[in-house]
């Protein structure tokens, strides 16, 4: 099978750096796969999905991204968003005034509330309670993250890019994320590119990328990529903060 | 008197900018419309007295609510001129006396201007305990070429409630001058909004909401929302002076700016004169958020959709 997206010899110089914090690196993802490009804080991932999306601050120094075989390197984002590709921000910005259903409309090509409803469904919203709210300050962090969720799941994409989903959610509904990346991933047959630096969302994921300060370290399943972040992570003390999954 | 008495091209601006049109025409529906300087509608209702008289290049009107009277359903004005070229001034004259309330929907609209003047001189007076709110939103179609000069000069009696709410965001501005002085007298209550979106090198505005707090506990507030881009022109002025024991006000301001050649000028001022008074200010004007651009492009809109939906949201 012919890879959704390829990322060949990615380099980025992010803004406010002069060195790069993303090296030469390459993975595929599979069509209709959930893949995990894993790793610590800092080690590039947020710089890889701006720059799959095409943020102009985030433009690669040096590499391709193929999306269906296609070079996408030099499309500006609403060109890649017309392309099937879409991100969710770790932290979603607000929008003064902007109301719920207009916000997730914007995304969609036929705009149809139903599928405005079914989205705030699958992220466990009820429509009547949210449709009319604005997206502004009045939401909550959880609420935010939840509804934009719901706007790029509307969309339908192709390729989802989820930037730290769980970060800033309590705990107790971690699980629930993580059923519901599942759920997200049967309900639109997107494929999911989810960035994240807990290994409980690896969880969830078909295949995965291990990054360490910008580079590739591991590519394979979750257990392989565990394997070798335990291994680095056991190496370093200042990693000894993120929880180490001794059972691989 | 036919039961539609406007021009198709008004009617659809009037739905453009958000109003119920069905409603605005129904025969029952208390108004008063002209179509550019005739008077094509008045419906009166008990309290309510709505009286014109046309001029070469314009019309004159009294609109009275009498004591104690309380309108239940807004009242609709429509100002509208589908001629490309053309003056049309208007002096209107509010009088809302004691215990009376109204809510005004007014429309302005010149959906084909190419080189229109519209003037409006309008004299306000509220009673005592009076509530007089007033929305009036314009279309100045799509070509800039409307020059629109609105001045209010506005007098609100002991314990009374005036609002405004003016709005133009759809479509070009062209030049649109705003000029609104308000004197407020003992627990009156003051509020003051205006929302507009010069998106051409063609539109330019200038907006002076002036506020005079002139009798003991008066309270106003002035708020300011506009933005500018692809050579827009923005320039507005808040004022607010308190001159009576106890009297408050604020005076937000807040612009956004957009694309080369584009400016957006914020200028609060305020006064006091009166050592138990008390006027706060706040003002911003900035580009546009960055993340919301990316946010709203990652969903397939071009960066103007997206600016326009940001701008929208906040006007």
């Amino acid at each position: 099978m012919k890879p959704l997206l390829e990322i060949v010899d990615l380099t980025i110089v992010p803004p406010g750096n002069s060195q790069p914090i993303v090296k030469s690196v390459s993975f595929q993802l599979q069509p209709r796969k959930i893949h995990a490009l894993m790793g610590p804080n800092g080690s590039g991932k947020s710089s890889i999905a701006y720059s799959i999306m095409g943020l102009s601050q985030y433009r690669p120094k040096r590499g391709r991204i193929i999306f269906q075989q296609e070079d996408i390197t030099h499309l500006t984002i609403t060109e890649r968003a017309k392309k099937g590709i879409t991100l969710a921000w770790q932290e979603p910005v607000r929008f003064e005034g902007i109301p719920v259903k207009d916000y997730i409309k914007a995304g969609l090509k036929m705009k149809n509330e139903e599928d405005i409803k079914k989205a705030l469904q699958l992220v466990g919203l009820a429509p009547e309670e949210y449709l009319e709210r604005k997206v502004d300050n009045s939401l909550s962090g959880g609420e935010r993250k939840r509804i934009e969720l719901a706007a790029v799941v509307a969309m339908r994409p192709k390729l989802l890019i989820l930037d730290e989903p769980d970060s800033g959610l309590d705990i107790v509904v971690y699980n629930e994320l993580y059923e519901l990346l599942d759920a997200i991933r049967n309900e639109t047959h997107s494929s999911i590119l989810l960035i994240t630096h807990r290994e409980e969302a690896g969880e969830v994921a078909d295949e995965g990328t291990l990054l360490w300060e910008g580079k590739v370290k591991a590519k394979g399943t979750f257990k392989e990529i565990m394997k070798k972040y335990c291994e680095l992570a056991g190496r370093k003390i200042k990693c000894q903060r993120i929880p180490c999954p001794t059972k691989y | 008197m036919s039961k539609n008495p406007l021009p198709y091209e008004i009617l659809e601006s009037a739905r453009l900018v958000g109003f119920d049109v069905e409603t605005m025409i129904k025969e029952e529906t208390p108004k008063f419309f002209l179509n550019y300087n005739r008077i094509v509608g008045v419906k009166e209702v008990e309290g309510l007295i709505l009286a014109g008289r046309e001029l070469e290049n314009g019309v004159m009107a009294d609109f009275i609510v009498t004591s104690g009277k309380k309108i239940k359903t807004p009242v609709h004005l429509c100002f509208g001129v589908v001629e490309e070229e053309g003056t049309q001034e208007i002096v209107p004259r509010f009088i809302i006396d004691d215990g009376a309330q109204v809510l005004v929907l007014a429309h302005c609209s010149f959906p084909k201007a190419r080189n229109l003047t519209h003037r409006m001189q309008a004299e306000i007076i509220l009673g005592k305990n009076a509530i007089f709110l007033y929305e009036e939103r314009h279309y100045h179609g799509e070509m800039g070429g409307a020059k629109v000069f609105p001045k209010f000069r506005v007098d609100v009696g002991d314990g009374s409630f005036f609002q405004s709410i003016f709005s133009l965001t759809k479509g070009s501005v062209g030049l649109l001058s705003i000029d609104v002085e308000v004197y407020a007298h003992t627990a009156s209550r003051i509020e003051i909004v205006n929302k507009a979106y010069g998106r051409s090198s063609q539109d330019k505005v200038q907006i002076r909401d002036a506020v005079f707090l002139e009798g003991e506990n008066a309270r106003g507030l002035v708020k300011l929302r506009a933005a500018a881009s692809q050579g827009g022109d923005v320039i507005m002025m808040g004022i607010t002076e308190a001159n009576a024991p106890y009297a408050t006000g604020h005076v937000d301001c807040k612009e956004i700016v957009k694309g080369e050649g584009s400016t957006a000028r914020a200028i609060p001022i305020v006064r006091v004169g009166d050592e138990n008074a008390r006027v706060t200010h706040e003002a911003s004007v900035g580009k546009v958020n960055q993340k919301q651009l990316d946010t709203l492009m990652a969903r397939g809109l071009t960066e103007q959709e997206a600016v326009d939906m940001i701008v929208q949201g906040m006007l």
